[in-house]
């Protein structure tokens, strides 16, 4: 008999997932056990072109709600249990005056729904192609559908020209990353509806030539808000620290089509980047190098990728119509489903077990979110972050257990957390680093806390600068003056000319003041040394 | 002779030698005269192929007692191919899904099938071309109604695209040529999309077909044939979009897209019906077999017969990628990519 079957894919450990289609579909997908099968097993919505997703967005909460952006430009928030409507909001169309020839329309690009802990409780940032960046409170589900002034909260135009075509909220909820087709990226205050970074073009190629800015995609970096990773349509993945230059300090190219989705890992160094010819690979970003690509048949443009919070898992979904899930350590094809139309975008929901809700809702970021609003010693946060780090590190391991392969804890990596956590409060990149370094020679070890000595007064002042910079609505200065350290994890060459040019302006009070100041030592630094590196 | 064939054959054979050995045969393989042993070789084949013989004149005569005494004949038996046994594909599209009517009710081509745009279709070449693609053209031109062709001159595809759409045009045709043959095909859907690129191969032209007809002016039928997967679907509705919706059915003139395994074979045929008198010279031919005449003789001396005649060309497409949106290969989205790692089944088929 010929040999007519397919090779059994592993399987999937116990997920929820939503996937969203051009259809305005919104598909349940759920596989049960240690190593199911996805299935889809509820379909919300009905189709209709006109309701088409185009954005999608899972709230911080401890029970989220899901906000789908559509093209007839509304927005439904909606309950990822039952699939009940929560909330409707019309995001309002931009005034007259706009230029003819601009490519770009009133379509939605950019949606973030706000946890409840957020500074404005829940609501809705939305980001059009025209760059009308929209920040509205939910209205009650029985109001009339229309744009409110009153729901408005916070308004900006982010570019007159150009299409904006993606946006991204850092984990604090407070800024949010802008870029799209002619225009560059760029850092606002959600709540003043200010710019406070925004990238230089990069340098001009051999040729003299200058590449048109063309973000396709965008995400930040772990939890802070400094650094960014931005997929471009000219194929090349860059990372911005806002904190270090305004230019890329990482910059490599990938495949030969442009990126599609550009997505982080909770370990806070991972990136997940695929394309619009299918392929789907991750990078270390502290060194800009791949670490291997995923398999499995991707014949169409990868739109979304969505990573779990707690188990080795991604998932990615596209033009190919196909739901995928892949394990982030093997790299291997779990499952896949067809899912009939074309996919925009995917999300996991976490399921909230008594026993595993701790672990979901540290990892979903708002267990940050809640500290945000009461005064912490920065002791606290180092602990919670890591007690993040093991609680995850638990969840992977019992994952593994699950699946057969028992491995024994590493005290070894536990132990050299903890003497971080205790010493100096290392955030979790680089404890993953020092994790994973264990065999790095303890001398280097000794240099690398020699710099981190030299440069902690320096990196102190620069945090009181940039802390003054966003802290105006009462954010504490803890947060920015605990970070410097995890600039670390990104070293790049010359970053202690930046820092020793910051500290002379830390008097400065204006914050205008200090940005520009920031871009006229911003060009000295350019000047005196390249910042620019490419990894190959 | 397939691989397969030829191994169950050798297995089937291996069996038999076995059971012979068992028996106490001796068989030809074990002759070491090389001349005997051929001998004795053709005569275990000739037997063989008279046991065949006598399988086929079985089954025949059985299909006839059934069909004599009205009764269905015993069902054949279904030769394994390629196609049959193909892998499990859970894309293939089902004609009462909800949302795939849905889909294809709001897609690209559904204006084309509402009869709100009539096709009209820009045809041309590589910037670099010869005679044997423009002798191709112009078959194309005869085959697809409501076609023009444009010299391609420098242009570049992207500045074609804005030209077509200005003037109204909905769908592009390139033919590609390499040394001096026409070896791919590129047809854009416009304004939104998608492209789509074939590997064009064993063009033949209508005048090199032997008894050829020359097509008329009439609007064509179209026959889409096995276009499956809902990849399949979406190709199949671009090929229907570069024709008009309504034929010409006094025309009879029929275009085909014929999809096996992954290969659209095109095919442009006219067909008449013709009813005319059973000529002398088929009854003498039946003579032989005089059932049959008798046959023959019961029917109308008037009969209706179909005769098909083939206009050309003829040529095969294999898809290699369909992009999201019109040509653009640098920075283009691709809603499929062919890829190796596709190749790694026969049995394994995209449309």
């Amino acid at each position: 008999m010929p040999r007519t079957l397919k090779v059994d894919l592993p399987g999937v450990p116990r997920i929820r997932a939503f996937c969203s289609d051009s259809l305005g579909l919104l598909k349940v997908i759920e596989s049960e056990g240690e190593s199911g099968t996805p299935k889809v097993i509820g379909r919300w919505g009905d189709p209709d072109t006109q309701q088409g997703v185009l954005c999608m967005s899972l709230s911080r909460d401890e029970s989220p709600s899901v906000a789908v952006a559509r093209k007839s430009n509304t927005v439904d928030v909606i309950d990822p249990v039952n699939g009940l409507l929560e909330s409707r909001l019309v995001v309002p169309k931009t005034s007259a005056g706009v230029e003819s020839n601009r490519e770009a329309s009133d379509a939605v690009c950019g949606l973030h729904l706000f946890s409840e802990k957020s500074p404005w409780g829940k609501a809705v940032l939305t980001c059009t192609e025209l760059g009308d960046a929209v920040l509205q409170a939910l209205p009650e589900l029985n109001e009339e559908q229309r744009p409110k002034s009153e729901h408005i909260l916070s308004r900006w135009s982010v570019s007159q020209t150009g299409c904006v075509l993606c946006m991204a909220v850092d984990a604090s909820e407070q800024f949010a990353v802008f870029g799209g087709k002619g225009v560059e990226v760029s850092v606002w205050d959600i709540k003043k509806g200010t710019r406070i970074w925004n990238a230089k073009a990069p340098h001009r190629d051999n040729l003299g030539l200058m590449s048109p800015a063309w973000v396709t995609a965008v995400t930040f970096l772990y939890e802070d808000h400094r650094k960014i990773v931005v997929g471009t349509g000219h194929h090349q993945v860059r990372l911005y620290d806002t904190s270090a230059q305004r230019r890329p300090v990482l910059a490599f190219d990938y495949g030969e089509a442009p990126i599609r989705s550009v997505t982080k890992d909770p370990d806070g160094f991972t990136v997940y980047v695929g394309t619009g010819a299918g392929d789907l690979a991750c990078f270390d970003m502290r060194t800009g190098k791949l670490l291997g690509g995923f398999k499995g048949k991707c014949a169409g443009s990868i739109r979304s990728v969505a990573c779990h919070p707690t188990l080795p898992l991604i998932a990615s979904c596209g033009l190919d119509r196909f739901f995928r899930i892949h394990n982030t350590k093997t790299r291997q094809l779990l499952g896949s489903l067809f899912l009939k139309q074309q996919l925009v975008a995917v999300l996991f929901h976490t399921t909230q077990d008594k026993t595993t809700s701790a672990v979901t809702i540290a990892q979903d970021g708002s267990g940050v979110q809640s500290k945000v609003e009461e005064p912490m010693t920065p002791n606290e946060n180092e602990e919670s972050v890591s007690e993040k780090k093991k609680s995850k590190r638990q969840a992977e391991e019992d994952y593994e257990e699950r699946k057969g392969k028992k491995i024994k804890p590493k005290k070894e990596t536990g132990e050299a957390e903890q003497e971080i956590t205790t010493n100096g409060g290392l955030r979790n990149a680089e404890s993953a680093e020092g994790a994973e370094d264990e065999e790095v020679p303890p001398t280097n070890v000794e240099t690398t806390k020699k710099k981190k000595k030299s440069k902690r007064q320096s990196t102190k002042a620069d945090g009181e600068v940039l802390g003054k910079d966003s802290a105006i609505t009462g954010e504490k200065a803890e947060k920015p003056s605990k970070r410097p350290e995890s600039d670390e994890s990104l070293l790049t060459p010359g970053k202690k000319e930046v820092k020793k040019s910051k500290s002379r302006i830390q008097d400065m009070d204006d914050i205008n003041g200090a940005e520009e100041m920031d871009r006229v030592e911003l060009s000295k630094v350019g000047k005196s040394g390249k910042k620019f590196r490419k990894a190959k | 002779m397939g691989k397969r064939q030829r191994e169950e054959e050798a297995e089937l054979e291996r069996e038999e030698r076995e059971a012979d050995a068992h028996a106490g045969k001796f068989l030809p393989s074990q002759i070491r005269n090389k001349c005997k042993r051929s001998e004795a070789y053709a005569k275990v084949k000739l037997e063989k192929k008279k046991a065949k013989k006598q399988k086929f004149k079985q089954r025949d005569a059985a299909d006839k007692e059934a069909l004599e005494l009205g009764e269905l004949p015993p069902p054949r038996k279904i030769p394994r191919t390629i196609e049959n046994t193909r892998e499990a594909d859970e894309t293939v599209a089902e004609p009462d899904d909800e949302e795939l009517q849905a889909e294809v009710g709001a897609d690209e081509f559904s204006n084309y099938f509402k009869h709100d745009i009539t096709p009209k279709v820009l045809l041309t070449t590589s910037q670099q071309n010869s005679v044997p693609t423009r002798k191709f053209c112009q078959d194309l031109l005869a085959v697809i109604p409501n076609c023009f062709y444009y010299k391609r001159g420098t242009y570049n595809l992207k500045q074609i695209v804005k030209y077509a759409i200005n003037r109204e045009f909905t769908s592009i045709v390139v033919i590609n040529e390499n040394r001096k043959e026409p070896n791919g095909m590129l047809v854009v859907n416009l304004p939104e999309g998608p492209t789509a690129h074939f590997k064009l191969s064993s063009v033949v032209l209508g005048k090199d077909i032997k008894g050829h007809g020359r097509a008329t002016r009439h609007q064509p039928e179209l026959i889409l044939n096995n276009f499956t997967t809902r990849l399949g679907h979406r190709v199949g509705r671009m090929f229907a979009s570069l024709f008009p919706q309504d034929p010409n059915f006094r025309g009879r003139r029929a275009v085909t897209f014929h999809n096996q395994r992954d290969f659209i074979f095109f095919r442009h045929h006219r067909y008449i019906f013709e009813s005319r008198e059973i000529k002398e010279k088929k009854e003498k031919l039946h003579k032989a077999d005089p059932k049959k005449a008798k046959e023959k003789k019961k029917q109308p001396k008037e009969e209706v017969i179909t005769r098909l005649q083939e206009c050309g060309p003829r040529f095969t497409l294999k898809m290699m990628s369909l992009q999201h949106g019109t040509f653009d290969s640098k920075y283009g989205e691709y809603e499929w990519l062919h890829k190796p790692d596709m190749d790694t089944s026969r049995r394994r088929f995209f449309l």
